[in-house]
């Protein structure tokens, strides 16, 4: 193999949250993982030592032959702004411009050790996501929108960007937005733990949005979906613990503890700030196209995997198209910045089209432990055929195969699968698996040559990044009085045919399956139809309750004989449960995750 | 000796930095920040 000229190595989230990594060699995609899946902490922010080692070991490469390193943020100016406690001004930023990156030596020391050859690059952080999106994307030009927690101390970001010559147009230049909003409102609820927002997300449709008026109390804002809280709350988890008097003022509902049963006060809480939520991006949106006049749109950040808004934003038809990268948020930040950088050396005029392969970026899960051969079950034929019989007759399988998927969600390759048909699944498997009940229902996997049969949305979701709704020919008639049921009685009345993977407002966050995205999957849901007549499973990550999604077939075993799942599937291979813990044992084992969840 | 001149020089820097931050109030700003500035060494 010739030497390659340009090996990018993209490293984002460190000394934060989602430490992750990401190799470009030549233009090329050719690795990219999160640290978590190899640490085993969820979320982790170390240095992503073992994500790189992955990445270099894919590539058949080693440290030596790295040329550049690009991280997903400029550490200096955010540090600037941290000492100073101010949002970004004319002087900090000029100062991170002039004061040498070396500055940041503590934070890039583990890089340059490891690198002492390379080149060092800082991309602004929300540019990151930018690219990484619209470098994946069909588009060749388009706004975008980067709505994020904090991207050093900025919280959106706007502009237009034509086949990768970025044009920033607009800045929210202060932490205290709209996703930390969210978040402030997330921790009220109980969700104090990091990344917790998509719990909020998931019960909003269960409450009325009847608070949004009062939570509007807490901020200024605008017509163009400027938003800022009154009040100078940042993202330091005791600065926002502080803060969480402020929603119980504005509002009149007392803070949820961790444990405490959830209220329907709590539940109409979160719909507000996902009501509230939702219309400050249609606002940003209709800003953008206005001033833009743009036909596309890349929404990206961490706000952006807020899918119901995503699904909404794209149903509103704002713009005539709309991407939503499945890396949006952090877990791809690398990536962004090594394709950010690597868009430097494209002649003007040429966009750098970047290939993810349905995001399936890390490796192969390896050989099944020899402690789960006696539990091997044989079979004939194909596995796809096998498998999606079991999964017909009620089996629930965990699914290790192939590479694994890069992001925060199980895209089919280490994901668990069932019947959504099968009366009380969304109970069964939230039981056989994390040992408790859930609100939350399931997501769908979808053919998507089928998904305009059952929802109003044929649009693609490759990566699960939108919400469709149930067509209401599938779905079943509810009494006149039913918004005014208990949250139970609503969750648990017969709605549709597909109940496990259906919200109570007939919504669902589906991934739509294509074969030329992903072809396992796909032939797996076609081989159910075949038996079945349904194009649809349910798609849920192999993990625990707070554990990270399983990375190898070793972990996919020792996972596995932790649940109550009736198969497991390691590379070609099914296994069965041999059912060898009790439950105490089980549950003990769950435990050491649940500090983290 | 150095650290209370770091100190100063910290507390000069925040005084400067609270005159020079945006006024209350949200809404999107013009960008000042260039897209290109990578800071390569
Ligand atoms: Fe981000």
């Amino acid at each position: 193999m010739p030497r390659a000229r340009s090996v990018i190595l993209g490293l984002g989230g460190y000394l934060a949250h989602d430490a992750n990594a990401a190799l470009l060699v030549d233009g090329h995609l050719v690795a990219a993982s999160q640290e978590e899946r190899f640490t085993r902490i969820k979320h982790d922010g170390c240095y992503p030592r073992l994500a790189i080692a992955d990445c270099l070991a894919q590539a058949g490469l080693a440290p030596a032959d790295v040329t550049d390193v690009a991280f997903a943020e400029k550490p200096v100016q955010s540090a600037l702004f941290n000492l100073t406690g101010q949002p970004g001004n004319a002087l900090t930023r000029a100062l991170g411009r002039f004061l040498p990156e070396r500055v940041a030596g503590l934070y890039t020391t583990p890089a340059r050790t490891q690198f002492p050859a390379a080149r060092f690059h800082h991309a602004w952080h929300h540019l990151s996501h930018v690219a990484g999106a619209f470098h994946t994307s069909p588009f060749t030009r388009a706004a975008f929108l980067c709505v994020d927690g904090k991207g050093e101390d900025y919280s959106a970001s706007a502009g237009v960007i034509d086949h990768g010559e970025i044009k920033l147009l607009w800045e929210q230049p202060w932490e205290n937005g709209l996703g930390l909003l969210y978040t402030l409102v997330t921790a009220h609820l109980g969700f104090a733990s990091f990344g917790s927002e998509y719990k909020v997300m998931g019960l909003a449709p269960y409450g009325r949005p009847v608070h949004v008026e009062s939570l509007l109390k807490l901020v200024h804002t605008d017509a163009r979906g400027g938003l800022r809280l009154r009040e100078p709350v940042r993202f330091r988890h005791t600065v926002m613990t502080a803060a969480v008097p402020l929603v119980t003022a504005a509002t009149g509902i007392p803070a949820r503890g961790k444990n405490d049963p959830l209220t329907d006060a709590h539940v109409d809480l979160a719909a507000s700030i996902q009501k509230l939520f939702e219309d400050e991006v249609i606002k940003m949106a209709r800003f953008l196209r206005a001033d833009t006049g743009e036909a596309n749109l890349i929404f990206c950040g961490g706000c952006a995997q807020n899918c119901v808004a995503a699904g909404r934003l794209r149903a509103l038809g704002i713009f005539e198209t709309l991407f939503n990268s499945p890396v949006g948020g952090d877990m791809g930040s690398g990536l962004g910045a090594a394709i950010l950088l690597a868009r430097d050396r494209v002649a003007p005029g040429e966009k750098l089209r970047i290939a993810a392969d349905g995001f399936y970026l890390g490796s192969e899960p390896g050989p099944a432990p020899t402690a789960a051969a006696p539990w091997n079950v044989p079979y004939t034929g194909s596995l796809h055929d096998f498998v999606a019989a079991e999964i017909a007759s009620g089996k629930t399988v965990g699914w290790v195969r192939g590479r694994m998927e890069l992001g925060a969600r199980a895209l089919g390759a280490r994901s668990i699968f069932a019947d959504p048909r099968a009366p009380g699944m969304q109970s069964r498997l939230n039981l056989a698996v994390k040992f408790r009940e859930s609100f939350r229902p399931f997501a769908p996997a979808v053919l998507a040559e089928d998904v305009g049969a059952w929802f109003d949305s044929a649009a693609e979701s490759d990566y699960m990044n939108y919400t469709a709704n149930l067509l209401p020919a599938r779905r079943a008639a509810l009494p006149e009085n039913f918004s005014a049921f208990k949250l139970r009685d609503r969750l648990d009345f017969p709605r549709s045919e597909i109940q496990s993977v259906i919200h109570v407002d007939f919504s669902a966050r589906l991934q739509t399956l294509r074969s030329e995205v992903h072809p396992d999957f796909h032939s797996l849901v076609a081989a159910f139809k075949k038996i079945t007549g349904l194009p649809i499973l349910i798609n849920t990550s192999f993990n625990v309750s707070g554990q990270p999604i399983v990375r190898t077939a070793a972990e996919g075993w020792d996972c596995f004989l932790n649940t109550d799942l009736d198969l497991l599937v390691l590379n070609d291979e099914v296994f069965r449960n041999p059912a060898l813990k009790t439950r105490d044992e089980k549950l003990t084992w769950l435990a050491q995750f649940s500090k983290s969840a | 000796m150095a650290r209370p001149i770091l100190q100063i020089g910290l507390r000069l820097l925040t005084a400067i930095s609270r005159f020079l931050a945006p006024a209350p109030g949200g809404g999107w700003r013009r960008s000042s920040r260039n897209p290109r500035d990578l800071l390569g060494r």
